[in-house]
């Protein structure tokens, strides 16, 4: 079979057997075999040990390290309930405007998606905390799934992030270091949540019907020194803990990797003080924070598999030819890769997809001269995206799974779709003034 | 020599030719038939795209395939592509892949002797692993040493010399070193410990980060132009000179023994030549670049040289340290006893030329007549 | 029977992945004892990074398992979900029987294979700290095998519902 035949057979088998609803990380693995045993003339040892040697470079992959570390730090802060605070006091202090406990929402999410380096905690804790106030305050169901979900996952983008780990770990280059990545994630993360804002405040004063203001005495119930007083307490604690990451790599403490360490520890503090922790407390955090670790990595291995098969098999030159050769505007070239992943987006999980595109797209983007860092946050835009495109988005299923009596998933899908839109302009805005990528990394790190 | 003799017999006033190409007297009589088969091999190696490590070994492919019409089609993949950077030996061993190119000092883990053909710290230079490896039996016990692993090995880019410490801390003298934070690898790591610095074996990814951000006083990556992407000089301000932990880089050519073997005879030849021709091209294109890469570095950082009594004390640790890992390894004392022989031999020719360093002739005639 | 066993090997699964979950914490305080070390007291230890790089490894591959009994590895079951549940076990069967077993299978003797190779050799690391890594590998060929096993508990339970009698 010629490479191109073999690449689109490859990429459509894949298809096919994800619809079984079988775990994707052995469904990659599947497929990549089938295609290795037909590219390498069905020599089973030679394909699996060279699986095998994937495998353990992956086990001893040092950037890695910090996957698990970041997760038990989300698991630690999750229990020790910080965020609750922040909420409350948000609650009263926004809580006046039209659209006003969903901007509150955002505000939260945005300070904890800065200590937090996945997605499931934020919308998971918002949805359970925010949810029944939203409800009961008559903001309408779509927005507040929406706000939740698309808020929620802002801790995938804006560092730390374990989806900038895996990225820099795959690609291995300077340019998109982890320390670039975080430093280039900060600008856009805040400009999707800036999107969020805007769009909220608009639509609810223009319909305030869709999140109307708590009652004028439930928001004077405090003095305004009072509100202010609260809440800058309740922000000490995610504070101290950007400053345990951000602040110790950017201080010359620490590499990315034992900044993660750091937060996990700072995490752990938190607990305590907040007399949140115990034993029974670390073992559910060790649990929680090995399964999803090991979720995330399985995927790195299957991933790992196909595209090593792909790459093998000439597949990355094929889809390079393809792109490249056919004399395409290098920006049209790109749009199509941006394409290319929003539409996995919808049926694929987020690892899987950097794992499987990247290691094609990286080398294109290089040989038409995109600048790496930028080309990556547009890919990583795009990835944290995914979680909310229906019909497969983690961030609707984490939100669905919390979310009070009455929600159906219709509600879900429906509320999201704006938000879907608004990560579109987002990128757009990216794609147009790469400076915002690219600023805090000169700032930070000198210009590359 | 025994031509040599009967021949030398006639005059015995008269002396014959000194040296004798191995190769020709083997093959003069042997018929080469070129044959037809199409071979199609993988090649691994623990090269990221960006580090002319790559190029070299991309240069050794293009030769076999434009030497042999395609018929010997070698396509490679950097690191991770395939397996990851530290796993192409097994790969290759294995037979994932049919040929791998390295640094050998990798394969440290696996053999403590490998360090010995990749680079010892004030061991041979570029000029000194041509020389023993093709003439003094070095390529053979390289070949003994891989072949222990199920590969055949060919030396495959000679690299020269590699640039000392990226630094924020100035360094010179003995007292310096103390306390001192460095990255570095391998055996320079222990050499350097048992100076009195604090080393650590950062992975590589990290380096740039680190070093930027004062985790690490100092870093040794490779040679100069090697170095110039990777930016170092934005975020230090000394180079500490000379680069005493590899005073000549040497990289291998591996092949799975399997796959080795099925090859016919043209073409075993034409990986043979395009493997040298690689390792000599090699040599020459890293150094023009090195040239270039010192003077933009000069632009940025100082360049600092270690005075004389330093470097004589990292010289006797150094000694030290290689003795002891002699009286370990069986393999590290075969491999250093052949090399230490031939830096003896080679001396009394070092000796005698000095003097003629073909420096600008301003400089020369200043009376810097060494190097 | 057969239904013990595919308990047996859930539990086991369970246990096994508590037990090692605890490795977290280790590597926790491996990673902050090296930032004290050479941050605090200027002397990086030789050992930290690898340490840290085999505490990760290990801690993942131990959980592969562990998160297949718990369900956590990502699917896109949103087709099958609708399907009536002696059919959801018909695709399951089917697929652990024709996408998990063959690679699993594999990749346990490969890596058993890689290990046995590296035991051979007394394997060290190509460091200057040289640990041993052969048991790194056997903590890989092993849980691969610890996979597969929880594949063989996956298709029983499968099987069982597939030919209950009970109609769902
Ligand atoms: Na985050
Ligand atoms: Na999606």
């Amino acid at each position: 079979m010629s490479p191109e035949i073999m690449t689109v057979a490859m990429f459509a088998s894949l298809i096919v057997a994800i619809t079984f609803g079988h775990p994707l990380a052995y469904t990659l693995a599947a497929v990549a075999t089938l295609f290795g045993l037909i590219d390498n003339g069905w020599n089973v040892p030679a394909l699996f040990d060279m699986f095998a040697n994937n495998t353990y470079g992956l086990m001893e992959n040092y950037v890695l390290v910090a996957i698990p570390l970041f997760i038990l730090m989300a698991q630690l802060l999750d229990r020790s309930k910080v965020s609750d605070e922040l909420f409350e006091s948000l609650y009263v202090v926004l809580g006046g405007l039209k659209g006003g406990l969903g901007l509150a929402v955002v505000v939260v999410c945005t300070v904890f998606a800065a200590t937090t380096g996945i997605v499931g905690a934020s919308v998971v804790a918002m949805g359970l905390l925010a949810t029944p106030a939203l409800m009961k305050k008559n903001y309408q169901m779509e927005m507040s799934a929406g706000v939740i979900c698309a808020a929620g996952t802002l801790g995938i983008l804006i560092p730390p992030s374990i989806m900038m780990v895996v990225y820099g770990g795959l690609t291995g280059m300077k340019e998109t270091s982890v320390g670039n990545l975080f430093a280039a994630a900060i600008l856009p993360g805040l400009l999707l949540s800036g999107l969020y804002f805007a769009y909220i405040l608009i639509r609810c004063n223009i319909n305030p019907k869709l999140g109307p203001p708590i009652s004028k005495e439930e928001a004077s119930k405090y003095s305004t020194a009072k509100k202010i007083m609260m809440t800058l307490k309740s922000l000490i604690p995610p504070m101290a803990l950007i400053l345990a990451v951000m602040g110790t790599i950017l201080a010359g403490v620490a590499t990315p990797t034992e900044a993660a360490a750091l937060g996990a520890f700072g995490a752990l503090i938190l607990a305590v003080v907040s007399r949140k922790f115990s034993w029974q407390v670390m073992k559910e955090s060790a649990y929680a924070t090995m399964s999803t670790t090991a979720m995330v990595m399985m995927l790195f291995v299957g991933g790992k598999f196909f595209s090593t098969v792909f790459l093998s098999m000439g597949g990355g030159d094929v889809v390079a030819d393809v792109l490249i050769g056919s004399g395409l505007n290098r920006y049209v070239v790109l749009i199509i890769m941006m394409a290319i992943v929003f539409v996995m987006g919808m049926f694929i999980d987020w690892a899987a997809i950097l794992l499987v595109t990247v290691p094609i797209f990286m080398p294109i983007a290089m040989e038409l001269e995109f600048n790496p860092l930028w080309f990556s946050m547009l890919m990583c835009v795009n990835l944290q995206t995914s979680f909310l495109t229906p019909p497969f988005g983690y961030a609707l299923f984490y939100f669905k799974g919390v979310a009070p009596e009455g929600y159906t998933i219709g509600h879900v899908y429906r509320g999201i779709l704006p938000f879907v839109f608004l990560q579109v302009l987002g990128l757009a805005i990216l794609f147009f003034f790469p400076s915002i990528v690219t600023y805090l990394p000169e700032l930070f790190f000198g210009p590359s | 020599l025994a031509v040599g003799l009967t021949v030398g017999s006639a005059d015995a006033a008269k002396r014959e030719k000194f040296g004798v190409d191995k190769r020709h007297e083997e093959f003069k009589r042997v018929k080469v038939a070129t044959s037809s088969e199409k071979f199609n091999w993988k090649m691994v190696m623990p090269w990221s795209k960006g580090l002319l490590f790559y190029d070299v070994a991309v240069h050794f492919a293009d030769s076999v395939r434009l030497a042999s019409g395609g018929r010997l089609d070698i396509k490679v993949f950097s690191a991770d592509e395939l397996v990851p950077a530290m796993q192409s030996f097994d790969a290759v061993s294995k037979g994932s892949a049919q040929v791998g190119h390295d640094w050998p000092g990798y394969w440290k883990g696996k053999n403590e002797a490998f360090v010995a053909y990749a680079s010892v710290p004030f061991g041979l230079d570029g000029e000194g692993y041509n020389i023993w490896m093709q003439e003094k039996g070095g390529t053979e016990l390289m070949q003994e040493l891989y072949g222990q692993f199920g590969l055949y090995a060919l030396p495959g880019g000679q690299l020269g010399q590699e640039m000392g410490l990226f630094s924020n801390k100035r360094a010179t003298k003995m007292e310096d070193f103390k306390g001192m934070r460095v990255r570095t690898v391998g055996w320079y790591m222990d050499i350097l410990n048992k100076l009195g610095a604090s080393v650590s074996p950062l992975p590589g990814g990290e380096v740039y980060l680190a070093l930027e951000r004062g985790v690490i006083d100092a870093a040794e990556f490779s040679s100069p132009a090697m170095n110039y992407p990777m930016g170092f000089d934005e975020i230090t301000k000394f180079a500490i000179q000379p680069g005493v932990h590899q005073p000549g880089i040497q990289c291998a050519l591996f092949f799975n023994m399997d796959a080795w073997n099925k090859l016919p005879d043209d073409l075993k030849w034409i990986v043979k030549i395009a493997a040298a021709e690689t390792n000599a091209w090699s040599y020459n294109w890293i150094n023009a670049l090195n040239a270039d890469a010192i003077k933009m570095f000069k632009e940025k950082i100082e360049i600092v040289q270690m005075d004389e009594a330093t470097v004589i004390e990292f010289r006797k640790v150094t000694k030290a340290y290689v003795d002891e890992l002699k009286a370990k390894y069986p393999d590290v004392k075969k491999a250093m006893d052949s090399q230490e022989a031939f830096q003896e031999e080679f001396a009394i020719w070092r000796e005698a030329r000095g003097g003629a360093t073909p420096w600008p002739y301003e400089t020369f005639i200043s009376g810097k007549t060494h190097e | 029977m057969l239904s013990k066993i595919a308990k047996g090997i859930d539990t086991f699964s369970t246990k096994q992945g508590e037990f090692t979950s605890m490795l977290i914490i280790p590597l926790l305080g491996v990673v902050l004892y090296e930032v004290l070390m050479r941050y605090g007291f200027n002397s990086p230890t030789i050992w930290g990074f690898e340490m840290t790089g085999f505490l990760y490894g290990m801690h993942y591959m131990f959980g592969i398992s562990y998160t297949d009994v718990r369900g956590g590895h990502v699917r896109v079951d949103i087709f099958t979900a609708l399907a009536p549940k002696k059919v959801q076990a018909a695709i399951g069967a089917l697929t652990t029987l024709v996408l998990f077993m063959p690679v699993m299978i594999c990749m346990t003797v490969a890596s058993g294979k890689y290990a046995w190779t590296s035991i051979q050799a007394l394997e060290r690391n190509s460091t200057s700290w040289q640990p041993p890594i052969y048991p790194i590998k056997m903590v890989m060929a092993l849980c691969f095998f610890f996979l597969l096993l929880q594949g063989f508990s996956n298709l029983i339970k499968d099987l069982q519902i597939l030919f209950s009698k009970e109609e769902r």
